[in-house]
């Protein structure tokens, strides 16, 4: 592809020359006039190499002219052609921004076609080395949000299987609020969470997190199970930017028995359950999604567990794949998790397998975050 | 049109991730342009909906909140009504057939 220079300089002598040598030292470029920085707004914004703007147009000062280019145009290089008695303000452009400066009637082709490749070269290195400073510093910080959506469970010594599963959305740039937990207490009980806060974004992940947070502290604290949901609510409530944040939760509580189960559902889709062939947990009864409305009560649903029972939990990405035509829906998991599910596969496998899968179906990894936990007592 | 007269969107095909802020705009146009305290979305040639699509109707019942108003849902499928009443948002705006 030709370069493409834009030169914005109000004397026709000066451009014809600029332009004479332009075309002789780098054959094949495109070159654009305007006579000043107004008038060459539109092409800026169109994109160009190079900019060779002239420091002396009339009505402006000079650097006055340099910055409302770089406000234009930041990731594109600028020359600036000064005249023999401006004195420093080539330096000083140079400090401003500019990639280079020249002096007008010093001037060779030579000199020009150097002084306009290396500005674009220099300008390409600086660009590049500033979205890797940007995706460092976000890649930090979304570690950092996801340790708090995500953490190692506190699983120890409990008598289940467990294994976790996070698949960030196709757009990854998109960070998500999905978020889960478990733990373990010391009689053999355990609690579990998984969540999703709608919406996508910096401030749902870090939401996300302060609610999990806040779960965990209320589960350690042995604040009762069925005030958990109702506090989780009113913390959503004072921890969201705008009114209209809202999220979805499941919680599941097993006593040291593991014979039936307490599963509290506010807004979030059923989950799976295996004894041995996979159904959806039939969930007549289920609360709003927390920060919908206030004083919202949650209904508990017990789940009798047989000997053999797993349960699969999950966030909405999970469901929401393409499946030919349709989506693939709660009922079309169902279906995929029954063929999947072998009882003597470990269940890390059992969740690659159902994601791969899901991913085969919908050609390609889903738009959304996906999320999901999967149990079953330890043997 | 008059202030009376209540503010219909009528969005098409998916609403997800991808089509949700452009849905989320045509609210805030149409809101603008109508002090009318009825909105109404009519969601008849919406073939699927996600939780994005979710959050534009939170986002209306919001805004039609703040000036008294409400936000009536019209002609949902019925996955996109399964959806709006797992999520309990059937409490927050009128569904209508």
């Amino acid at each position: 592809m030709s370069l493409r220079v834009l030169l914005i300089e109000d004397d026709r002598g000066d451009a014809v020359l600029v332009t004479e040598y332009l075309e002789e030292g780098l054959p094949g470029v495109q070159i654009v006039w305007a006579r000043s920085v107004t008038d060459a707004r539109a092409e800026l914004n169109r994109g160009v190499d190079c900019v060779l703007l002239d420091l002396g147009l009339p009505g402006a000062s000079g650097l006055s002219a340099l910055a409302e280019v770089l406000e234009l145009a930041h990731a594109t290089a600028v020359v600036v052609l000064t005249g023999l008695a401006v004195g420093q303000s080539g330096r000083l452009a140079v400090a401003a921004g500019a990639q280079d400066y020249l002096v007008k009637g010093q001037v060779g082709v030579d000199d020009l076609r150097r002084s306009v490749q290396y500005a674009i070269e220099r300008k390409r290195n600086e660009n590049a080395a500033q979205r890797l400073r940007e995706s460092e510093l976000r890649a930090q910080e979304y570690r950092r949000l996801e340790r708090g959506l995500l953490p190692s469970l506190q699983l120890d010594s409990c008598g289940l299987d467990v294994a976790t599963l996070y698949r960030p959305g196709r757009e990854q740039s998109l960070l998500g609020g999905d978020f889960y937990d478990a733990i373990a207490h010391t009689d053999g009980s355990v609690d579990v969470l998984i969540g999703d806060v709608a919406g996508h974004g910096p401030s749902e992940a870090a939401l996300g997190a302060s609610l999990r947070v806040a779960w965990r502290s209320m589960v350690l604290a042995e604040v009762p199970e069925e005030q958990r949901l109702a506090a989780l609510d009113r913390v959503l409530c004072s921890e969201r930017d705008s009114e209209e944040v809202f999220a979805t939760v499941a919680t599941l509580s097993l006593p040291p028995s593991m014979t039936t189960a307490t599963l509290r559902l506010a807004g979030h889709p059923p989950p799976i359950q295996c004894e041995p062939c996979a159904a959806a947990v039939d969930t007549s009864d289920i609360g709003p999604a927390l920060g919908l409305i206030s004083g919202a009560s949650y209904p508990a649903a017990r789940l009798p567990l047989g000997p053999t029972w797993q349960l699969l939990l999950y966030t909405d990405g999970l469901i929401e794949g393409h499946a030919g035509p349709e989506r693939l829906g709660v009922e079309g998991l169902v279906e995929q998790l029954g063929e999947v599910m072998e009882p003597s596969m470990p269940m890390e496998h059992v969740a690659d397998k159902l994601l791969a899968r899901i991913e085969e179906l919908n050609g390609g990894p889903v738009a959304d975050d996906i999320a999901l936990l999967l149990l079953r007592p330890a043997r | 049109m008059t202030d009376t007269d209540p503010i219909v969107i009528t969005p098409s095909g998916e609403i997800d991730l991808a089509s949700a802020p452009a849905l989320r705009e045509s609210i805030t146009e149409a809101l603008a342009e109508s002090a009318s305290t009825v909105l109404v979305v009519d969601l008849a040639d919406v073939t699927f909906m996600d939780s994005s699509g979710l959050t534009c109707l939170a986002f209306a019942h919001q805004k039609m909140q703040e000036r008294d108003g409400r936000v009536e849902v019209h002609n949902a499928n019925s996955s996109v009504r399964k959806l709006i009443t797992v999520v309990g948002m059937d409490q927050v705006v009128e569904v209508r057939e």
